[in-house]
């Protein structure tokens, strides 16, 4: 009996000490083979944990330093998308721990939420060609959240063989700078909407006063009072067709001269209804863009000097025609705007350049506005041209 | 009694060991010094391991001891990183950063001494 129990006592023991042995050659080995990190050594405070310094310690130890310090997420994974290395950062980011994730797949930190299905086999494809892709998508977290982002994503090679062994990616977190985008592109449309407001309530307004100053000339009977406000009602609706182009048109600096300079030339026409069944109007425009100022002063010009050839041209009762005109030099940004006739012609020796009549002095003040010159032509029938520069303003 | 249970001598409770082994469920301990390379390397070893053979039969628990030291106490860790095979038993544990891929597996029963080995990979 008592044989058996020393026996089996020694036996224990032995298997006790073997297995000690065991865990201190596996110790050793672990040591030797520089695969620890670091010894846990009993202190009088307590355990305390003394770290080894590798012969690539520092090296190691420098490049951990920056990558902590890098603002943006820094993963690695291999061949399965299994994460093999993240940055504090990527921690950070995405709301989880390395020590969670190490080892595991790269969907356990994040999704890729591609704008369309087609981008994410782009960018694998572009991977694969060239060994790097660089763009934007967006990220699902593991809480459900998303981030926009813009990755650079490398592939990896093995150093012996060259063959890939993984990616490397630096995610930059872009959710602030499309917000703000975002924003910006609101605020825009905010302000578009907003200018064709107003130009819409100055249409509106002019026409207001328009309107009042007809009904005003409708009340009187001196006929040359009549038709003084017939032509202050005029010109005031020709700035309210400009603010009405701009309302309609998408772009909201500049129009296109020929389309309003029809539409305010027919609007002539049509409240000249008499007068204008035996003239004919002919349109001779190039399309030129011009800003808001320019344009309401050549509309008013126009609408001067159209005016006076269908008015003052032809005797009572005659037919004829009025031509209309725009050229454009590219080469010198010159405009020039023209109104010729086959009526009767200036008067002889009339000194246009100095007359008083409110029409020509008005078109030579406007002219003057645009920094350009008015000239008469030839003849037979009169001819005035306003020559001018318009710089091409690109939007 | 001591913690680690004397390992069997005979082959058959040895093979019945394995037999279970391929069934059983693994509870699995590894301790880190936070995000050294060697306790990265680690970690992502482990866990490749644990999916290739013991996938949906493992519990892995991850303990980083650089912020509390005194959690190495409980398995008296010595150095790090250290993985402890809690079950099935017997208890084993295995030091370095888990790249010999085979030696591990052979430890935690998961293969057979001598069997052909499968072409596998490992974080060096």
């Amino acid at each position: 009996m008592t044989a058996t129990t020393a026996d089996e006592k020694l036996r224990a023991e032995n298997a006790d000490l073997r297995v000690r042995l065991e865990v201190a050659e596996e110790m050793l080995r672990a040591i030797s083979a520089g695969e620890v990190d670091s010894l846990v050594v009993e202190s009088p405070a307590g355990p305390r944990i003394f770290t080894l310094q590798g012969l690539d310690a520092s090296v190691n130890r420098f490049r951990g330093e920056i990558l902590a310090q890098v603002s943006d997420a820094v993963i690695a994974v291999d061949n399965l998308q299994r994460v093999t290395y993240l940055n504090a950062a990527a921690e950070q980011s995405y709301g989880v721990s390395a020590s969670e994730v190490l080892g595991c797949h790269l969907s356990g930190i994040h999704k890729s939420i591609w704008p369309h299905p087609d981008d994410g086999g782009r960018a694998a494809v572009a991977l694969s060609e060239t060994g790097h892709w660089c763009g934007e998508s967006v990220h699902g977290r593991r809480d459900g959240s998303t981030i926009h982002v813009k990755s650079s994503v490398s592939m990896l090679h093995n150093m012996a063989d060259g063959t890939h062994s993984g990616q490397l990616s630096v995610i930059r977190d872009i959710t602030e700078r499309k917000w703000a985008e975002e924003r910006i592109q609101a605020s825009l449309a905010e302000k578009e909407v907003l200018l064709k407001e107003i130009h819409h309530r100055v249409k509106n307004n002019l026409q207001v006063i328009s309107s009042l100053v007809s009904l005003q000339a409708e009340s009187l009977t001196d006929e040359r009072v009549r038709e003084v406000l017939g032509d202050i009602g005029d010109r005031i609706r020709t700035i309210a067709l400009v603010h009405e182009k701009f309302y309609q048109t998408e772009n909201l600096a500049q129009l296109d001269f020929a389309d309003y300079a029809s539409s305010l030339l027919n609007y002539i026409w049509h409240t000249h209804g008499t007068l204008a069944g035996k003239v004919r109007l002919e349109l001779a425009m190039v399309p030129v863009v011009m800003p808001i100022e320019s344009a309401v002063t050549c509309g008013l010009i126009l609408n001067e000097l159209a005016g006076n050839a269908l008015k003052h041209a032809f005797p009572k009762g005659s037919s004829g025609e009025v031509t209309v005109g725009l050229e454009r030099d590219p080469a010198t940004a010159t405009l020039c705007l023209w109104v010729r006739d086959n009526g009767t012609g200036l008067p002889e020796g009339l000194e246009w350049r100095q007359t008083s009549t409110l029409g020509l002095r008005l078109v030579r003040m406007l002219s003057g506005q645009l920094g350009g010159t008015l000239a008469t032509g030839h003849g037979p029938g009169a001819e005035f041209r306003v020559t001018f520069i318009q710089k091409e303003i690109h939007t | 009694m001591s913690l680690d249970d004397p390992r069997p001598d005979d082959s058959s409770a040895f093979e019945e060991a394995v037999a279970v082994g391929d069934t059983a469920r693994y509870v699995l301990r590894l301790y880190i010094t936070g995000s050294t390379p060697h306790s990265t390397r680690a970690i992502v070893n482990i866990r490749k391991i644990c999916e290739e053979h013991l996938r949906g039969r493992y519990e892995l628990e991850v303990i980083d001891i650089s912020q509390n030291p005194a959690l190495a106490a409980g398995d008296q860790i010595f150095a790090v990183p250290t993985l402890i095979k809690k079950l099935p038993l017997p208890l084993r544990r295995f030091i370095g950063d888990m790249s010999q891929t085979e030696r591990i597996l052979l430890g935690l029963d998961l293969r057979k001494a001598g069997e052909v080995p499968a072409k596998l990979e490992s974080v060096d």
